[in-house]
């Protein structure tokens, strides 16, 4: 039995620190983004003037911001398949199949989440390049090299290739974690049941997964959204905006517009568009969940 | 049979990148053509010492050593706390706090970057390693703090019984008793946020975007890559050094890192 007790002034040093800092650095922010998305501020003059919803309406005229949307929704969506499927396989292979040495692969495939984002971005690169690795092997096996990083349709294939090796070792514990939920009874009854390998894995653990399914769906989608390291070090958002995402697109609007002088306010409007857009998602999934029932009763 | 073959193939593409950093690094001919990387004789040192001296990566492997060990000190501390006082105390409320740390993990580092960023200029941080420290720290934690809380709560109350007996005041019982057993907890908050801020690259390069003094190894990383001539083997070298101390930091602690991230999809 879990007990509290009440000693306001002991909870309120204890949580002092934490409260604090959820104040000054996340609603404080949330609130201060807020009013720089009404107003024409560049970042840097003191005085800025109040312009109403101004920022939102050129947002929605801005090729370069819907540009951003898509490829932040499209890279959502891939990345999430690409990395699940192949992820949830390999996680299968190695905790299931006929493979000794189970720890020494977790390792391998765990590997990338360590690897710092710049430093992944900086390898694939030279990987990639145009007389690269990964060109000369294609060349040993009759195709022509890529120029993966100057091509639109390329250079978007090249991120998503890299986050399903860098999100490997993330989803790969997860899965670790989803395995774990399946109870050894079940296991240990299905193959007395004379169950195959891949009976297995259909008829029992992606059904009895499934809440772990949704759920790692759910984080891999919210975290492709936010995806800025590895793009930014890779491509930078580039070639032609190929794959400016949304988090790219603030960013460059925010701190680096090289070509414009910043506009801080903008950003900060697409900031809270950024915010909005699982929300949106979530609650579109909704709507379409209830229509759905509707529809069959 | 086939199954083993995927595997292992998979396993040498995932470690591929790793090994190419290497060979880049330790080849003194600056190229990234994969033939010219396997000879033999352009192998050499010389990348490291111009990492570490000409591209300044010896100031950001110190910045970076800094901002992490400072950073994952509070963290601890704030998260053990926080967690304490949500399992051991009632108090006004406590729902309103935990719904509001949860709506704050959903929301994408970059939205935070453009205020965080005002803030930490009007407390004039904005490009020192103080300002850096006090954006990591400033996050929501929250996974830490549930783990401590059910970590907490699983525990007897007897040992808050006992340690009332013995006169302990309650910042002595959470110091000297609870703060201690929480080892496993404390392990995992420690390897799993060194490995976060020690990577960390977004706040990083926005504040030392006026102040190259404060890079940390991430954003020298990519720094470099814009302001010098490509020099990919001074590069990659760096890159070994970003890494290495990492990996060493994940082959030893790997049960209290799995642990960590984990705690994503229980909790």
């Amino acid at each position: 039995m879990k007990t509290t007790r009440k000693n306001s002034s002991a909870a309120f040093w204890f949580l002092l620190p934490m409260v604090s800092c959820l104040i000054i650095f996340q609603l404080y922010p949330i609130a201060l983004n807020l009013i720089y998305s009404f107003l024409n501020w560049n970042g840097i003059s003191s005085t800025a003037n109040f312009i109403g919803l101004d920022n939102y309406i050129s947002l929605f005229q801005d090729a370069q911001f819907w540009n951003a949307l898509k490829n932040s929704l499209l890279y959502a969506l891939l990345a999430t398949a690409l990395q699940m499927g192949i992820s949830f396989g390999l996680a299968y292979l190695v905790e299931y199949g006929p493979i000794r040495r189970k720890g020494f692969f977790r390792v391998i495939f765990i590997l990338p989440i360590v690897a710092a984002s710049a430093a992944v971005g900086m390898i694939f690169k030279t990987l990639f390049s145009y007389d690269g690795m990964v060109n000369t092997v294609l060349n040993l096996i009759g195709i022509p090299s890529v120029s993966w990083l100057s091509s639109p349709l390329w250079a978007f294939v090249l991120i998503l290739i890299v986050s399903v090796w860098k999100e490997m070792g993330t989803l790969f514990i997860y899965w670790m974690a989803g395995f774990k939920t399946v109870s050894t009874d079940v296991i240990e009854a299905a193959k007395m049941d004379g169950l195959s390998n891949g009976g297995m894995l259909w008829r029992i653990f992606l059904p009895l997964m499934k809440p772990v399914i949704l759920l790692v769906g759910f984080i891999t989608f919210v975290n492709s959204l936010k995806a800025f390291d590895l793009i930014q070090t890779l491509t930078g958002g580039g070639p032609y905006f190929a794959t400016e995402m949304l988090s790219t697109f603030i960013y460059q609007t925010a701190f680096n517009s090289s070509m414009a002088p910043p506009r801080m306010s903008y950003a900060a409007s697409a900031a809270i568009v950024v915010v909005l857009v699982p929300v949106a998602i979530y609650g579109l999934i909704k709507i379409i969940k209830s229509a759905l029932e509707r529809s069959r009763s | 049979m086939i199954r083993k073959t995927i595997v292992s193939i998979a396993a040498v593409l995932w470690l591929t990148p790793f090994v190419i950093m290497v060979l880049i690094a330790v080849n003194q001919t600056n190229t990234t053509s994969f033939l010219d990387l396997l000879n033999p004789s352009s192998m050499g040192v010389k990348n490291f010492a111009d990492a570490w001296q000409q591209g300044d990566f010896s100031v950001g492997f110190f910045n970076t050593l800094i901002v992490t060990v400072v950073s994952v000190a509070a963290i601890l501390l704030l998260s053990a706390m926080a967690g304490y006082a949500l399992s051991k105390f009632s108090f006004l409320g406590k729902k309103l706090l935990t719904a509001l740390m949860a709506v704050t993990v959903l929301i994408p580092t970059v939205f935070f970057t453009i205020p965080v960023y005002q803030i930490l200029r009007m407390m004039h941080v904005d490009t020192t390693l103080a300002g850096l420290i006090l954006a990591e720290v400033g996050g929501a934690h929250v996974i830490f703090i549930l783990m401590f809380r059910q970590f907490f709560d699983n525990l007897p109350n007897e040992l808050t019984e006992s340690a009332k007996m013995d006169g302990c005041s309650e910042y002595q019982m959470f110091w000297k008793i609870y703060f201690p057993i929480s080892k496993p907890i404390i392990g995992t908050v420690v390897i799993t946020q060194s490995i976060w801020t020690w990577n960390s690259f977004l706040f990083p390069l926005i504040l030392s975007l006026n102040n190259p003094a404060v890079r940390t190894l991430s954003v020298g990383i990519y720094s470099f890559q814009g302001e010098n001539i490509v020099n990919w083997g001074a590069m990659a070298a760096a890159g070994c050094i970003t890494i290495l101390p990492v990996v060493v930091l994940f082959l030893c602690f790997q049960k209290y890192f799995i642990n960590g991230m984990e705690g994503a999809v229980k909790g």
